[in-house]
């Protein structure tokens, strides 16, 4: 235990003077196996060199640069504006109703890209210019996109989820089945929040203008790439069709030739997209393999084991313990980046939470709810800084001033899907069960 | 300060063309492997045929794409960091730190690239090949330990030159808006 404790100090301070977290893993969990090893460098140096190896030529991993490029592709082909179109031409009439337009339009963004930050910033380019329009108030108007974008990690793809399933050795196929429902609760409970913030102050959200039938299926003709492309991915997916990798290539192709046929690439557009994506992949794997030295050293040092020893000798209830987790998360979310707290905590929860019978899947989902949350709550909430960063007249402040009902709805969604397992379950369970 | 600018300031000659080498490598590979899955896929269900290898070379080309562009983000410094506590930290503080830092990472990288190329030496000697394409594995192995060692060169020429720069852009401005 002791040594895992330090382990954990000499971590957090290397993180905290700006070592890369990938880095910052791989060095404590390399010195601290050196140590375990009775100062065996080379196997300590051979455990490493295996994990680069292995990792970076991962199988299951290779979807993580096909589905950034998917989302990459598809962000710059221009589809978010006509998502907005199509969910304006449903919602705008209703009582804040472009707020409810920019949540689903971000819902349904989420269903092709699997980055939450992605999602908010491209949804912040063309719902924020009709919300100003309409006199939204700007923390109604932001807060809704801040909260929305949220999404894009756990309504399928998402990179979040790929990652854990690598880490527990769960069926991601099972993981995107479990993320759909608890996505789709969480657009039903962001709607309230925005009905919730109307109610309170009418003049924040104003209606927009009525469209009529022959309007709304004219909206409706410019997402059907959108359709298509989510219902072949994922379809594919859940059906057992292709492999998520497979899924993801012919995701972004099919990406790809959506953003042919709107003109949006040239070769140098391409090139950018193709690098960029490439670049964030690295970053992704770098933090992946540093996580895995790391958790190889916390298991050689028996942290888990000694965690449920811990537990057992309290007596506390299993669902005590996942309260205990959540907290901890809630904490750590305020000031971690969201996949670092996940790859730094994830290897030493799952065998606890394992051992004390719950199910791997639906755990997954609670820690992406979790992260989630982490991303608009205060003072770090990296779906807030991004919205100011491209929003440059709006303040952090106002957007966590306008956030908070959708925290609360957050919270709201964390609880039932902890306390009704069966809304992340029964979509696995009914489809591979 | 965008980083486009301290782009252009920093990467000059042949540093441009290595980034622009290292990000083309990394393009046409993620490219080919989107081409190798679909393929295989249309392959598998129109044709009957499936692409021979498809999985071998899609773990090769995740690996390149990964490694080839693993020295320009390090570099770059756009590796995955906590930075809440950067507007605490003085321009000449973080030079220092990231002097520090590069350094400690060039030696990890270093020793972890010997070892990884000796894995790499070993599986060649002992002749293993993938079980379809007989592509010997110690190459991408090899790919890897010297894109470590190229990571740790770079990081403590290129990286702490950007760093100079990014320094002194900072003073500039700081000596600007005094005047």
């Amino acid at each position: 235990m002791t040594t895992s404790l330090i382990g954990f100090a000499c971590l957090l301070l290397l993180i905290m003077v700006r070592v890369p977290i990938g880095f910052a893993m791989g060095l404590v969990g390399f010195f601290g196996f050196v140590y375990l090893n009775d100062m065996n460098w080379v196997a300590a140096l051979s455990m490493s060199s295996r994990r680069v190896i292995d990792t970076s030529q991962d199988y299951g991993l290779s979807v993580i640069p096909l589905f950034i490029l998917m989302g990459n592709l598809v962000t710059r082909s221009g589809l978010s504006s006509e998502l907005y179109k199509a969910s304006f031409s449903f919602l705008g009439h209703l009582k804040g109703g472009l707020s409810l337009a920019t949540v689903v339009a971000c819902g349904a963004f989420s269903a092709i890209c699997g980055s939450s930050l992605a999602t908010a910033a491209t949804m912040a380019k063309v719902s924020m210019p009709p919300m100003r329009k309409y006199g939204y108030s700007d923390s109604l108007a932001t807060a809704s996109i801040a909260a929305g974008g949220t999404l894009g990690i756990l309504i399928p793809p998402s990179v979040i989820l790929v990652i854990y399933g690598i880490m527990t050795e769960q069926s991601i196929r099972e993981l995107f089945a479990a993320g759909f429902l608890p996505g789709l609760l969480g657009i039903i409970l962001y709607m309230g929040a925005v009905s919730w913030t109307v109610w309170r102050d009418p003049d924040a959200g104003p209606r927009g203008e009525k469209k009529n039938a022959k309007q709304r299926i004219q909206a409706l003709k410019g997402v059907w790439g959108v359709l298509i492309l989510f219902s072949v991915v994922m379809g594919g997916i859940y059906g057992g069709i292709f492999t998520p990798t497979e899924a993801a290539g012919i995701g972004a192709a099919g990406a790809f030739i959506i953003a042919l046929l709107r003109k949006s690439l040239n070769f140098k557009v391409l090139f950018d997209v193709l690098s960029e994506t490439a670049q964030t992949t690295a970053s992704l794997f770098v933090v992946v393999i540093g996580a895995l030295i790391f958790s190889n050293f916390i298991n050689r040092a028996g942290l888990p084991d000694e965690l449920l020893k811990l537990i057992t000798g309290y007596d506390l209830s299993p669902m005590m313990v996942i309260f205990v987790i959540i907290g901890i998360y809630i904490v750590l979310g305020a000031v971690f980046e969201s996949l670092s707290m996940l790859l730094l905590t994830v290897p030493i929860f799952y065998p606890v939470v394992e051992s004390l019978g719950f199910d791997l899947v639906w755990f997954g989902i609670v820690v992406v709810v979790v992260t989630e949350i982490s991303l608009i709550t205060p003072p770090v909430g990296l779906n807030v800084f991004v919205l100011s960063g491209v929003l440059k007249d709006v303040s952090t402040g106002t957007i966590f001033k306008g956030v908070t009902p959708f925290w609360t709805a957050d919270i709201i969604r964390l609880l039932l899907i902890v306390l009704i397992p069966t809304i992340a379950t029964l979509l696995p369970n009914w489809l591979y069960h | 300060m965008s980083s486009e600018r301290i782009q252009a300031l920093s990467e000059k000659g042949p540093i441009k063309w290595l980034a622009l080498f290292l990000n083309g490598l990394a393009a046409i590979t993620l490219f080919a492997l989107m081409l190798i899955t679909c393929v295989d896929v249309i392959g598998r269900y129109v044709f009957n045929s499936p692409l021979v290898g498809s999985t071998e070379l899609t773990e090769m080309a995740v690996g390149i794409v990964v490694f080839s562009t693993f020295p320009i983000i390090s570099w770059r410094r756009e590796n995955i960091v906590v930075d809440i506590l950067d507007n605490y930290v003085s321009p000449k503080l973080d030079f220092i730190r990231t002097i520090i830092i590069n350094c400690v990472s060039t030696i990890a990288l270093y020793f972890i690239g010997q070892r990884i190329i000796l894995l790499g030496k070993r599986s060649l000697g002992y002749g293993e090949v993938s079980e379809y394409l007989a592509i010997p594995t110690g190459w991408m192995i090899n790919f890897i330990g010297i894109m470590c060692w190229v990571t740790a060169f770079l990081l403590v020429t290129v990286g702490i030159y950007r760093s100079l720069k990014v320094l002194q852009i900072s003073n500039n401005t700081l000596l600007k808006d005094s005047i």
